[in-house]
């Protein structure tokens, strides 16, 4: 049995990776979809995933997972759960964690049930596989599970499919459905990004109430720091397939290093400011993964680069207790005030639109 | 739901009615008058004989009442005489289409027998080795014609091994396992092709499935390949392969002329081969219309299939 390993220590993280690579092999070349990803999770605790889509989140939550599907797929690195190492396990093997020890939560309730079977059968089916339970049984604990994730009327429920369901309702199902047998470890791949504003904060406040009842941990990935802000211990800001900078949750917004992550935290919509106000899009599109930029990945869209921007690569700095980014001018640093002068004074669109919006943002709140 | 049945029953009425008509008049627009082959040409002139005739083969006055007479007959099971034999049409149908029937559905039963597996396999493998060996396989299969297998599966089983029969038919009633011993060949022979058809469609449509996000939920639920591929994928998979085993069915009834001739069974087939080649005029209408409305019923109730497999075309909430 792999699930309860003993001879771990119970102080040690639940899940480790280490320098993960995931490259997909195409005629093109090799598409580096994660690139040296290192981060650890403590049981119980969450770790925000967060980039611009294309930044690799989905694909490192399923490399972690073993989920990756195709054959021109090549990984690398280490993962451990548990003190056991499971990447590269076959699938055979991973069914045992699947479900029962690591659970998912697809961003699209939409298309993440099976449109032809009820609603029952997919809560219960993984319950009767891993646990053994009767049918009866089963169903006992499915009606508690949909009661548990709020859903009304759960018996009829049970008999439903899925289309007879609305976005927010399904997606609770799969909740229900991710939490059956009890994982210790929950990926969310963009749980709500699929569903209603007002959806969206009833189903991350239900997240967050069952990963404390169950002491679970999470990996919640999204490409919105807002989302994460107040709902994870630590974050990860991921860029072209690499972790850019991480910390404790409020030790990166109290002092942001890496000019990405501050890109991210100026395209969060304040509630402080008004509607009309336009939200900062980071210019540029993200890398192209064959063929990355040389040096920084973020240089041809960063504010504050300079010339070693484009010709190294910066390594991992460490900030400060489990803060580390990839940077040569870190924010706030008297480099990048120079740098970011220097380019706003030669026209760069990327300093330009910075200081655009640091104006209007400025004249808002005199206004105000 | 209900309304929708009876909606799909009226159109299955209205076709039926369009067909038979379609049929009729189609016939009649064949050139020569079938009175010629009822009498004989040296009486010809026989006015009272040709009238007396033309009302016993229900030739007389307009062409919009000889279909309203015929379609009164058909309603009550009635498709008018034969020429070239004493009997009535239906009778002759009725003899006949017992064998056909058997005989299309025994090769159905076979190519989705052996469609299913090899198609679910063949999209769980995609791409391998397995799976490019048997998709050749069923291009070879698709572009042998069945008399060719036929002759073959005779030359080895009938010739050879001697342990089924080459020709013939015997009936159900007669002796069970002579009927048995006599359909297995040219059921066969009727059903690689279709099997490769099957099969095929099986296999794309399973791939399609497979890539849907469902399947992988299902996946990092734990699920078995087994399970995954049979409890979740094979329903939404199977849509577009029963309309087409249900249209072959129907084909079939139409199409097992020449292996009917080849294994000399007389079916409705070979019945209507014969009646061509004879003129029998009101046989050839007559089987004519029984099979399109076969095929127009069949089509009917694959939408009622489409309904009990797939719960979102039954629309709205409970
Ligand atoms: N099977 C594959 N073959 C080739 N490239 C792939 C494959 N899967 C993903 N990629 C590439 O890997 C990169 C990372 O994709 P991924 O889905 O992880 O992004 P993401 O951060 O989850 O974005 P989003 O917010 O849009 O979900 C993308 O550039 C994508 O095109
Ligand atoms: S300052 Fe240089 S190293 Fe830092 S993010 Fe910008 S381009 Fe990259
Ligand atoms: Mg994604």
């Amino acid at each position: 049995m792999v699930a309860n390993d003993t001879t771990s220590m119970s102080n040690e993280p639940l899940l480790v990776v280490e320098d993960l690579k995931t490259h997909f092999h195409l005629k093109a070349g090799a598409v580096k979809a994660v690139d040296g990803v290192s981060l650890s999770l403590d049981r119980g605790k969450t770790i925000g995933i967060v980039g611009e889509s294309g930044s690799g989140k989905t694909v490192l939550s399923r490399t972690i997972m073993g989920l990756n599907l195709g054959s021109n797929v090549h990984t690398e690195g280490s993962v451990h759960y548990q003190g056991n190492e499971i990447l590269g396990l076959r699938a055979k093997q991973m069914r045992n964690y699947w479900g029962r020890e690591i659970s998912m939560i697809f961003q699209d309730p939409m298309t993440s049930l099976n449109p032809v079977v009820k609603i029952g059968r997919q809560v219960t089916e993984h319950l009767r596989h891993h646990l053994d339970m009767s049918k009866a049984e089963a169903n006992d604990v499915a009606l508690q599970l949909l009661h548990e994730v709020r859903i009304p009327e759960a018996s009829e429920r049970l008999n439903a499919y899925p289309h007879e369901l609305s976005g927010g309702m399904r997606q609770r199902v799969c909740i229900a459905i991710a939490l059956a047998c009890g994982p210790k470890l929950l990926f969310a791949d963009e749980p709500t990004t699929a569903l209603d504003v007002t959806v969206q904060h009833q189903i991350m406040n239900l997240l967050g109430r069952e990963q404390d009842d169950r002491d679970m941990a999470m990996v919640l990935v999204t490409h919105d720091l807002g989302v994460v802000a107040g709902r994870t211990d630590e974050i990860a800001v991921m860029y072209a397939g690499r972790v850019v900078e991480r910390a404790r949750t409020s030790d990166l917004f109290a002092n942001v290093k890496m000019p990405y992550t501050e890109a991210l935290l100026r395209s969060i919509p304040r509630t402080t400011q008004r509607s009309h106000t336009r939200l900062a899009a980071i210019p540029g599109r993200p890398p192209d993964l064959i063929h990355p930029p040389s040096g920084c990945s973020f240089s041809p869209r960063c504010a504050y680069a300079q010339d070693i921007c484009h010709e190294e690569m910066p390594s991992l700095i460490e900030a400060g207790a489990g803060h580390v980014y990839r940077c040569h001018t870190p924010v706030g640093s008297n480099a990048a005030t120079e740098s970011f002068e220097t380019n706003l004074a030669a026209g760069l669109p990327q300093a330009v639109s910075i200081k655009l919006h640091a104006d209007a943002v400025a004249q808002q709140e005199g206004v105000a | 739901m209900g309304k929708l049945i009876i909606v799909r029953l009226l159109r299955m009425f209205a076709t039926l009615l369009a067909v038979s008509a379609i049929t009729f008049f189609m016939l009649k627009l064949l050139p020569g008058d079938p009175i010629n082959q009822i009498v004989p040409l040296e009486k010809l002139d026989d006015l009272e004989l040709v009238a007396e005739k033309e009302r016993e083969y229900n030739l007389h006055g307009s062409s919009i009442e000889q279909y309203g007479r015929w379609l009164k007959g058909a309603l009550r099971g009635d498709l008018g005489k034969a020429i070239t034999q004493p009997k009535r049409v239906s009778e002759i149908i009725g003899d006949r289409w017992t064998i056909t029937a058997e005989l299309a559905l025994v090769s159905v039963i076979f190519s989705v027998l052996l469609a299913l597996p090899i198609g679910i396999f063949s999209a769980y493998r995609q791409g391998r080795t397995s799976d490019r060996v048997l998709s050749a396989g069923l291009q070879t299969g698709l572009s042998i014609p069945s008399f060719v297998i036929g002759v073959f599966l005779i030359l080895i089983f009938a010739e050879n091994f001697k342990i089924l029969p080459a020709t013939g038919w015997t009936r159900l009633s007669d002796s069970v396992w002579g009927n048995v011993k006599g359909v297995i060949l040219p059921a066969i022979a009727l059903s690689m092709a279709n099997m490769a058809v099957f099969a095929r469609l099986i296999r794309a449509d399973m791939i399609a499935t497979l890539q849907e996000n469902y399947i992988l939920s299902a996946k990092a639920k734990g699920m078995s390949d087994w399970f995954i591929l049979f409890r979740h994928a094979l329903r939404p998979s199977s849509l577009s392969v029963i309309t087409v085993i249900a249209l072959n069915l129907g084909a079939l009834l139409g199409g097992t002329v020449v292996i009917e001739q080849l294994f000399a069974i007389g079916g409705l087939g070979r019945q209507l081969y014969d009646s061509i080649l004879r003129r029998d005029y009101f046989v050839v209408q007559g089987i004519t219309v029984v099979i399109a409305s076969v095929y127009v019923v069949l089509n009917t109730m694959v939408d009622f299939v489409y309904l009990a497999i797939d719960p979102r075309i039954r629309g709205g909430r409970h």
